[in-house]
Order: structure tokens, then sequence, then C-alpha cells
């Protein structure tokens, strides 16, 4: 059996032989790791990949120092907290950022949807539902967005990757990326203003 | 006597999780040092905890953390909210059940992750990897059994936090559920196997539900204890009442009933219902059924929050429920002899059949209750019995069988017979029908309207409602202007149902074209914008061929996740990442382009199904002063639907005022001459849609004609039905040749017989005919002898004649006819003052009734009984001569059946091996404990089963009924995945010549001669 330095190194020399060695001997143990962190099974299997692509940019980055299934399970473990704090992140924003705007009550910690927003008559008063319509309204504005705007958005909010990855994606610079996020912030936010101006004037 | 009526549960089983559990669970998975709960106010705590970090201790706080109160009431952005207990299994002695605490107890530790040791916790970690206040959040709000908590009235409320949920499917009743829940209170619907009520001697204790207190009358679920002589009534009858008492809206000014269960909390708001002088008696069109006539003064005590009006519905405790047909002036409706006006009139003939007698016992002693002044006491299954109530109506002075000669108005011609009338505990109930009046909003159609329709040939209405006037034209909203600027043209191919499959057949790289005849089916590149893939991947719906775009397809959340895999791939491919990782990915973007493909065409999206323009909908009633021929409508929906056709009439673009009176006189002949069509909500029989001419009434609900009644189904117990305006004058032709009542009674004469009066209408025609001159009108009427075989005319022998004249002169002939003797029918009922016993068989000897429990011999008294009572032709007897005469007359009623359910003998299997057995007494005696809930078992596998043979049947109708063709459109139709129909297709370039009848209504052609009919 290879030792676990000469996979690496064969790693390191850009040996796909090496790499399929790595992954058929750590990958079942990287992804009960992560299953025991994070209970999302589709996000395991992407976070797993993840780890595995970090190993391959970055071997040179083990030394040797301590073994190479506790370097692997140190890197999946921050990607799981990343990955957390991004759920977390991606649950508070937009909505909980536009949240004062949209209901009457800005004092309110968990919102419920503003009169004007709902068909009282189709809609039963659930408030799963009326947030539920919320966030459809907020996804319909955010397509509403110029495109780079969306763009930055969605791969933000949706495809759950922080600002310098997508700056990578996009081949733009973090600022940039920052400077679309605060645009299209902006406009969501005036959406939310108009639309409850809207509902005082006709209610 | 006091009983429980509190949910306990609730509270200890959260109390016990955020103690105990919470705190286990979370020192398992994550370096717990220190946790603590502090109570806020009654709605929230807080939960402070620490995490052992190689920093020092991280301390978190979740301030808001919600709570349920005593009751068990959680308070969620300001709304109440319950979490419903579950049991696993309908086996209730030894199930678990699991009340909030352990139900959120299995949430929270599927989320929550093992910390790995060593983690620098912080504040903004602990809250990412643990949001325990977004957690429960979240489960209160969108976890299917945390419910906002039903709050119509007192009993509603107590009852939805006293409710349990059995996750188990198979079983409607175990023996293990006697005392642990109540036998009689269940959902009549699909739920009918789930939802139970806790009886009230039960109680959640260690997870289990457990009997604490063994008397008979707390195996009751709080409401059903409520319900006095409910000994007397039917089981499935309980079941409503219980069900229906939930659903009244509650009166200002509480008035306690007169006969109460001693069972009542003594809180206020309690009592929702009135005390209505009620009676039982044969009446006109207006009680058809289960149609209620109220007087006015009753309709003024009733209110709340809105005036009374026709189609509102009423209940009370005995499960009896009916629609509000008619408000009558106080002058118009029966009297006391005292002189005290009735104030509603129930018929006597649904009685016998539904077996409610409890209701004619509490309104029989009533009387004495309001004489004494005081309310009686008569708790569940301690009813007085008929001797005991007859002495007490005698001590007063009371007639001693509690019926009583009234007058028809006060002071005004006797009725010919005496009836029971008396106080009975009604509720208004919050079926409004004001609610459910719609006129606004297009009706939906589905496919098995279009089955309806399509069956009946009826192609020119077919084409309005899936093309012509569907909600999905591009022109929908210039309908209404085109309608008032002239005629409106049929629209032609393609339907916006075909045209959404066409596009979305495009997305997935399948061009379907329309080329005037035919269909055309090819690959070809998605239209529009298109997402590139960054890998080829195997077509969704054919393996050989492999895909590398899709068109875009925002709306869906599945193209959402697409497009993050997609992203994916494209960045391990940027990044060189070994062949290993981008196989993974590429397998997960195929998985995901598959379910994409899923969502983008399924079975539904080749079902027959929109809203329909200019139609409405609203609750229906009985109503005797129509026409066979007409149906009516309320003003509000003859303003809204044919606004645009009175513009026309008026003059092109004339504002049309409502209820304008000049304008109301054009409005009224126009509606003569118009038809429409009425749909009863969903009836997948051919009758299911009919066409009249409208008229206009004042009230909100839609008239009926007595006879469409059993076409239709409806019982008025508060159903609605759908009201539909052809526009294109080939539908409107169409509606009139293939759809009206004479139209069905010409394409299938055997619908006859069930057009034929029953119930008041042909009890008054059989007691017209019992006398010579009264048959000689009959004879009058339908012009020829009509046979008498037991000294009256029956159902069946008025269908014989009905047949003849049917035969000579036509449908309009016959169904003039029966309108005429409907009426005479009518007539005769109003005048009689039939009505029904409350102690209905005294005059019977039953003194052979067997002694001991012998199936056997139970069958042999039976059969003499039956025979005793067949035999009788006293029907002027007040006993049992009314009941006599409609069951052998056919007007209501089988004696075979429903004599042993009155009086007693009926056989009933008592478990699931089909074990007989007998039930010695009927519900006139008063069921036994054992009885009673020996019965419901029976009757409530029996509903179990009729479920099942619904869904069954619904299921056989879609097979029966689905496209029989091979051509590509029609193989879409009936497959489970079209698409993968579609992608076949258009790899070898196949033809669809649109022969098949469905597939060319789908697209919006007409039938072609040879696929006009699918006989």
């Amino acid at each position: 059996m290879q030792s676990e330095h000469s996979v690496m190194a064969g790693i390191l020399a850009r040996d796909p032989a090496a790499f399929e060695t790595l992954f058929s001997r750590y990958s079942a143990v990287v992804c009960h790791h992560l299953q025991r962190m994070v209970r999302d099974r589709a996000a395991v299997e992407d976070l797993v990949q993840e780890v595995f692509l970090r190993v391959w940019q970055r071997a040179e980055q083990w030394q040797g120092q301590g073994t190479l299934h506790a370097w692997l399970l140190r890197i999946a473990t921050n990607l799981a907290l990343n990955h957390l704090r991004a759920v977390r992140r991606r649950r508070e924003q937009p909505f909980d950022m536009l949240s004062p705007l949209l209901t009457d009550d800005a004092e309110h910690t968990l919102p419920s949807a503003p009169r004007w927003m709902i068909d009282h008559a189709v809609i039963s008063p659930d408030a799963a539902v009326e947030r539920a319509e919320q966030r459809r309204l907020v996804w319909e504005w955010v397509d509403a967005l110029p495109v780079e705007q969306r763009t930055a958005f969605r791969l933000v909010h949706t495809a759950d990757m922080d600002r310098r990855t997508t700056a990578e994606v996009l081949g733009i610079p973090e600022g940039t990326v920052k400077s679309r996020l605060h645009y299209a912030i902006r406009t969501l936010i005036q959406r939310g203003r108009d639309m409850a101006l809207d509902g005082e004037e006709s209610s | 006597m006091t009983i429980t009526t509190t949910a306990p549960w609730h509270k200890a089983s959260f109390t016990q999780f955020v103690q105990d559990r919470l705190p286990q669970l979370l020192a398992a998975r994550l370096p717990l040092v220190d946790y603590q709960v502090t109570v806020s106010n009654p709605y929230t705590c807080a939960i402070r905890l620490a995490l052992a970090s190689p920093a020092g201790d991280c301390v978190v706080d979740y301030t808001h953390i919600p709570q349920p109160d005593d009751e068990g009431v959680f308070m969620v952005d300001g709304a109440p909210r319950v979490v419903v207990a579950t049991a696993a299994t309908a086996a209730l002695d030894t199930a678990e059940i699991q009340c909030v605490g352990e139900q959120l107890y299995t949430y929270i530790a599927a989320r929550l992750g093992e910390a790995p040791e060593g983690l620098p916790w912080d504040d903004a970690l602990a809250r990412a990897w643990l949001p325990l206040d977004r957690w429960i959040y979240t489960f209160l709000t969108t976890h299917r059994f945390a419910q906002p908590l039903d709050q119509g009235n007192w009993l509603a409320r107590c009852e939805h936090l006293r409710s349990l949920y059995i996750l188990e499917r198979e079983k409607v009743f175990t023996a293990a559920q006697f005392g642990r829940v109540c036998p009689f209170q269940k959902p009549e619907g699909p739920s009918l196997r789930h939802v139970r009520r806790p009886a009230v001697g039960a109680d959640i204790q260690d997870g289990r539900l457990v009997i604490v207190d063994d008397r008979p009358a707390a195996g009751l679920s709080v409401a059903a204890s409520m319900i006095p002589f409910l000994e007397n009534d039917m089981g499935n009858r309980i079941l409503m009442g219980a069900n229906m008492m939930r659903q009244w809206l509650v009166p200002p000014d509480p008035e306690p009933a007169l006969i109460q269960t001693d069972h009542e909390p003594a809180v206020p708001g309690f009592w929702c219902g009135r005390n209505l002088l009620t009676a039982f008696i044969a009446w006109d069109a207006g009680a058809l059924e289960d149609g209620l006539v109220l007087s006015a003064s009753c309709a003024q005590r009733l209110s709340y929050p809105t005036p009374v009006e026709p189609g509102d519905k009423l209940s009370n405790r005995h499960g009896t429920k009916g629609v509000v047909s008619q408000i009558l002036p106080d002058a118009a409706m029966p009297h006391l002899a005292d002189g005290t006006p009735v104030e509603i009139i129930y018929s006597c003939m649904g009685i016998p059949t539904r077996g409610t007698i409890g209701q004619l016992r509490e309104a029989v002693l009533s009387r004495v209750a309001k004489a004494e002044g005081t309310p009686i006491l008569v708790p569940p299954f301690q009813a007085p019995g008929a001797q005991e109530i007859r002495a007490r109506l005698t001590r007063l002075g009371l007639p001693a069988d509690g019926m009583e000669y009234l007058t028809l108005g006060r002071d005004g011609t006797p009725l010919q017979r005496p009836s029971t009338v008396g106080w009975v505990y009604w509720g208004r109930t919050n079926h409004l029908a004001q609610d459910k009046l719609e006129v606004r909003r297009g009706q939906r159609q589905g496919l098995f309207d279009y089955y309806l329709l399509r069956d009946l040939e009826a192609y020119a209405n077919l084409a309005e409602h899936f093309n012509t006037r569907s909600d999905q034209r591009a022109n929908a909203a210039t309908l209404a202007w085109r309608v008032a600027h002239g005629p409106i043209v049929q629209a032609g191919p393609p339907t916006p149902l075909f045209t959404q499959v066409q596009q979305r057949l495009a997305r997935a790289g399948i061009r379907m074209e329309f080329a005037g005849d035919r269909l055309a089916f090819r690959f070809a590149p998605a239209p529009g914008p298109t997402l590139t893939l960054a890998a080829p991947v195997c077509h969704p719906w054919l393996r050989e061929r492999m895909l590398d775009a899709i068109g875009t397809s925002d709306e869906l959340p599945e193209y959402q996740a697409l497009t993050a895999v997609n992203a994916r791939v494209e960045r391990l491919r940027a990044s060189n990442a070994p062949a290993p990782l981008v196989r993974q990915a590429v397998v997960q973007l195929e998985a995901q382009c598959r379910a994409l493909f899923d969502a983008l065409l399924t079975p539904a999206h080749l079902c027959f199904r929109n809203r329909v323009l200019f139609s409405g909908h609203g609750v229906i009633i009985p109503d005797g002063t129509l026409r066979y021929d007409q149906v009516g409508i309320p003003e509000e929906m003859a303003w809204a639907l044919f606004a645009p056709l009175l513009a026309r009439e008026l003059g092109a673009g004339a504002a049309v005022s409502p209820q304008d009176p000049p304008e109301a006189a054009v409005l009224d002949p126009l509606m003569a001459r118009t038809w429409v069509l009425l749909q009863h909500m969903p009836q997948p029989i051919p009758t299911g849609i009919a066409a009249f001419h409208p008229v206009r009434r004042t009230d909100r609900a839609i008239h009926l004609h007595p006879c469409v009644c059993p076409l239709m189904n409806a019982d008025f117990d508060g159903n609605q039905a759908a009201i539909f305006l052809p526009l294109t004058p080939e539908a409107q032709a169409e509606a009139g040749q293939r759809l009206s009542v004479a139209a069905h009674l010409q394409r299938d004469p055997g619908l006859l017989a069930s057009l034929i009066p029953s119930h008041d209408a042909m009890w008054g025609l059989a007691t017209l005919s019992l006398t010579p001159e009264g048959y000689q009108e009959i004879v009058q009427i339908t012009g020829m002898a009509v046979a008498t075989p037991h000294g009256f005319v029956t159902r069946q022998t008025l269908a014989e004649a009905l047949r003849t004249i049917l035969q000579q002169h036509g449908p309009a002939q016959a169904l003039t006819t029966l309108d005429q003797l409907l009426q005479r029918g009518f007539a005769v009922s109003r005048a009689s003052g039939a009505s029904i016993s409350a102690f209905l068989g005294t005059r019977i000897d039953r003194s052979g009734a067997p002694p001991g429990t012998d199936v056997a011999a139970w069958e042999a008294y039976r059969e003499e009984l039956i025979e005793q009572i067949g035999a009788c032709t006293d029907y002027a007897d007040p006993d049992l001569g009314v009941q006599l005469l409609a069951m052998k007359s056919g007007a209501r009623g089988n004696l075979s059946y429903h004599l042993p359910l009155l009086l007693g003998g009926r056989i009933v299997v008592a478990d699931a091996a089909g074990t007989r057995v007998v039930i010695p007494h009927g519900v006139v005696d008063g069921l036994t404990v054992q009885e009673a809930y020996t019965a419901i078992f029976s009757a409530h596998e029996g509903l179990g089963r009729t479920l099942d043979e619904l869904q069954e049947v619904g299921q056989a109708l879609r097979v029966a009924h689905a496209p029989q063709g091979f051509t590509v459109l029609a193989r879409a139709m009936r497959a489970l995945r079209p698409g993968v129909v579609f992608a076949r297709a258009a790899a070898i370039e196949e033809v669809d010549p649109l022969v098949d009848l469905d597939s060319r209504l789908f697209v919006g052609l007409p039938p072609s001669d040879s696929t006009g009919s699918r006989q």
C-alpha cells in the first residue's frame, strides 16, 4: 500500500492515479465526518467534492505534519463551518434585511407579511404561507435586477458562494462583487418601500 | 358533573423537552458546559448555554424561544398555534404518543450536527451550528402538526387542543381505542382513519394514552359528551353533530340550552346556539332533503354577525344540518295552539332514515323545561325513557305524546294531523352563503369536468371552457369588452394548454409543430435564452441522445438547483480538477437535469384544466317556484355574468349600472332566452352538468328546482354549484339541445326514475291517492290511470305513467306533468301537519322480542316485526302512519332496513373478523353503551370502506376515460412521464395525424367526422 507521503507526492506531481488512490481511500471517512456535522445529505455531497478539490489545489499545504487523515478532516471541518455560516447568512439576507420595511411593525423580530402583500381572500392567514409569498415576491424583484447585479446576487444567495469565490467565478474584483450586491440590495429595499406605499394608498 | 376539558400534555411535554431532553441532546453533540432556561412571559422563554472553547467558554443567549401556555397554546407572530399530538399506530393501548416536546426533539435531533472537538466557538458559530430559535420557530410555523389554533368557538379551541393524529392508515378502529378516544367523533372525510379526540377520561402520560376514568360517559370526547339523548341518535349523526358544534358562530348574548347534559363548562361564551321552536313536519320544497324554513323572527334571533339569509347553514346537536331555503313572515308559519309561531321547519321525512330520534326527544322534553322555567339535565347514557317523559308532559297538562295540532298562521287553518313540535338547540354555522358566493374569479375546470362535457358531446361548450373562455388566453382580459361589442367567435387552435406544453417541450429541445391538421415532432435547439451545460449529459427522456443546453426555466426551483450544480462543474473543470471529482459532479448534474425535466413536463400539463371566465359559484337551495328548466341565480351573479351581454343589448359600450330598474327590464328577458350551465361540484355523473334559463333571486344562493336535486345529487346541507355562461351562439344552441334537463331525458329515458318526486311530495301524492277524489286529481294531471297496487300511488307506478308520457309526448310534456305532480304533492304535505312521534312505535307489539342476543332468533323476530308493521294500513295513525306510507310509497325509507334501526333488532358486523351481532334496542328505545359502541364500529368501518371505494372509483374513472388512441399526443396523455413519449416521437420525427378525439380537443380542433363519438 502506498504511504501517505507518496500519495501526496503524486498529487503534487499532478498524477491522476494518486488522486484516485487518495479519493478512494478517504472519501468515505470524509463523508462520514461531514455527515455527523452537517445533517443535510445534498450539502454533504457537495462538501466532499470541495474537500478533495482543496486537496488537489493546495496539496503543498500539507507538509507531512500530522496524519493526512487529520488534515483532511480539518479541511472538512472548516468547509462545514463555512457552509453553516453561509446557510445562516443566506437565511438572514435578503429577507431579514428587508423585513423591517415589509412589516407594519418594525419591532417584530419574526416578521409576518404586511397587509398589502397578501391577497387575504385567497391565502389563508398562515404565517408560513405569508413568508413563502414574501420570499417569492423578493425573488421576483431579484429577477428584475440588471443582469450583473442579478448574477452576483444569485451566486451569493442561491449558489451559496462567498464574495471571493463569486469574484473568481465572474472574473471580476471582489470590490466589484460588493458594489453590485450593494446596488442590488438598495434596489430591492426601494421596491419594498414602493409596494408598501402602494398598499397604503389603495387601502 | 365537571369533565376534563384541558390538554395538560402540551405544557408537560414541552417542559420536559426544554428542561431535560434538549440539554441531554446538546450535551451529546456539543461541548456543553452550562444550560439554563428562564421564563420571560407565558409565551416566551430564554435559553442560555455555554460551550467549551479553546479560548474560553462561549455563552450564547436565545432570548425568544416560544413556549406554550398552561392550555398548550403557542403565540407565534401574534397568532395562537397548537402542536397536535401523534400516535404511531391505531392500537392506542400500546402506541407511542408524541406531543410537542417529543416532536420538537425529533425535529432538532435530525438537524443538529455533532461537533468535532476543539472548535473555536464564538457567538456567530454557535448560532450557525445551533439556530435554536429559528428551528423552533420554523417547526411551529411549517411543521405538519403545528397548526393555527381553531378559535371558531370555545369547543373548537378545546377540541383542537385535544386532538390526536394516528399516523398509521390501516384501521379505522381498534378495540383499544374504547375509553381512550371518542368512538363517535371522527372526521367525515379522508382523515377518518387519522384524527381522533381523546376521551374526557383519558390522559397522555409518559408517552402513552391512558384511561384515568373508565365510566361509560368518560369514553366520549368533550363535544360528544355535550349531546343530550345521544343514545337516541345514530352514531354517524353523533359524529356530525359533534363536528358541527365546533363550527357554530358565537352570538353576542349566549343562550343556554333548555336541555343540557351537565357536562357543559361554566365559561363565558360557551353557549353558541338558540332554543328554536322547531316543527318536525311534512312541508313543501322549502324543506326538501336538508332544506330549512325559518320564520322572520327566528332569522332575527340568529343575526350574528350578519342577518341570516338563504343558503346559510344551521345544525343541531344531533347531527341534523341544512341550509336555510326560505325565510317566511311569522304569520305564514305554523303556530302552536297558544298562538306562538314556529321558528324553524325541518321535514319529518328525513328522520327515520337518519335515525335522529334524539332531536325529537329534546323537542318534547324542552316543552317541560320551558313550562318549568328551568333547564333539564340529560347526561350521556342516562336519558329519561319514553314513559318518564310522557309522565312529565302529562303532569304539566301537555299532550302525552308531545304532539299537538298546529294552525297555519295565527288562528289560521288547523293542520290535519298532530305534529311534534318543541324547542331544539340549533346553532348557526360558519358556512355562510355570502362567503360561498363567487362571481369575480373564473371557476376551475379539471379533467373530470372535461370528461363530462366530452362524453355528452358538448364540444362547443368544451371549446369555450378550455379555449375561448380560458383565463390562460393572452386576450382573456379583453373578453368582457369583446362580448359587449359584438358576438363572440369560438377561438381556434392552439389552446393555451397546448401552447404551454409546446413551450415546455421546446426548452427540453423538442419541437412540436402544429401544421393545420397534424403535429410534427423533431429535436431542435431550445429557442430563446438557454443554459449551456458545463458537460453534456444524457437526455433525461431519451438515453441515447446527449443534451448540452436547456431553455431557461427560472420559475422552477429545480432550475435554480441545476444552475448551482452546473456552476460547480464549470468551476471544477476550470480548475483542472481530477477526473473522479468531475465525474461525481457530472453525475449530480445529470440527476439535477432529470429532476428539472420531471418538473418541466408532468402528466398534469397534459390534463385539461384552467379557470373559465364568465362563471361563478354559490351554495344551492331548493326552490319550488321555479320551472323545471329554470335555475335561480343571485342578483349579484346575474349582473356580473350578464353585464357585458346587457351592454351589447343596450348598444355597444353602454355603461351598465347594476340593479337599475330600466336595465333590469332588459336583463330579465335576455336571461330568459339564454342558457347557463349548472354544475354541482364535483359530480362525475353525466347529469352533473345541465343547462337552465337563469332567473334573478334577491338572496345569495343558487336556487334549484326540486326535480333536479336527485339528478344532480343535491341534498342541501351546504353543497355548492357552479354556473357557466356560454358565449358563442353554437355553445348556447348546444346547451339547449344537449344539456337541458329535457335533452338529458331524451338521451337517457332511464333518468326519469330519479326525477320522480320523493320525500314530502311523494308522501303527499300517496296520501292524496288514498281517497277517490284525490286519485282522480292525479289521473287528471297525468292524463291516464296510475296503478295503486296497495291502495295508493307509489314512486314506481308514477314512474310507469311518466314513462308512457315521455314515449308518447316527449320530454317537455313528461317534465311539465312531473312539475304539476310535484306541486300538488307538496301542497298536500304542507296542509297535512304530518309528523313523526318522539315515541315512534309505541303501539307496536314488541313482546315477542327474544330475551338474549342470538342472531338467528333476532332475525326471525325481525321478520315478524316487519311483517306485522308491513301489514298495517292505518296511515292516519299518529304513531307510525306517516312513516309507514312514506316507506311503502317509496317516498323515503325502507321497512326492512330502517324499522330494525328504529325499533331494535339490527344486525351489525362487530369486528374485523366479520362477527355478526344483534343490537336489541333501536334508537327509539335508546342504545346501551355497549350497543352504541358496537354499532359505531360497524358504521365507521363502513365509512372507511366507502372512502376507499370512492378513491378506487376515481382511479377507475380516470382509466376508463383516458384517451384510447396510439398517436403521439394520446400516448403522452396517458403516460406517467409524458416527456419520454415526446422524445421518442422526436427521435423518429413522428407525425401525429390528430385523429384521436382527445388529442384534437387538447389542440383546440373540433372533433373530426370519424372521431365524433367515443361510443
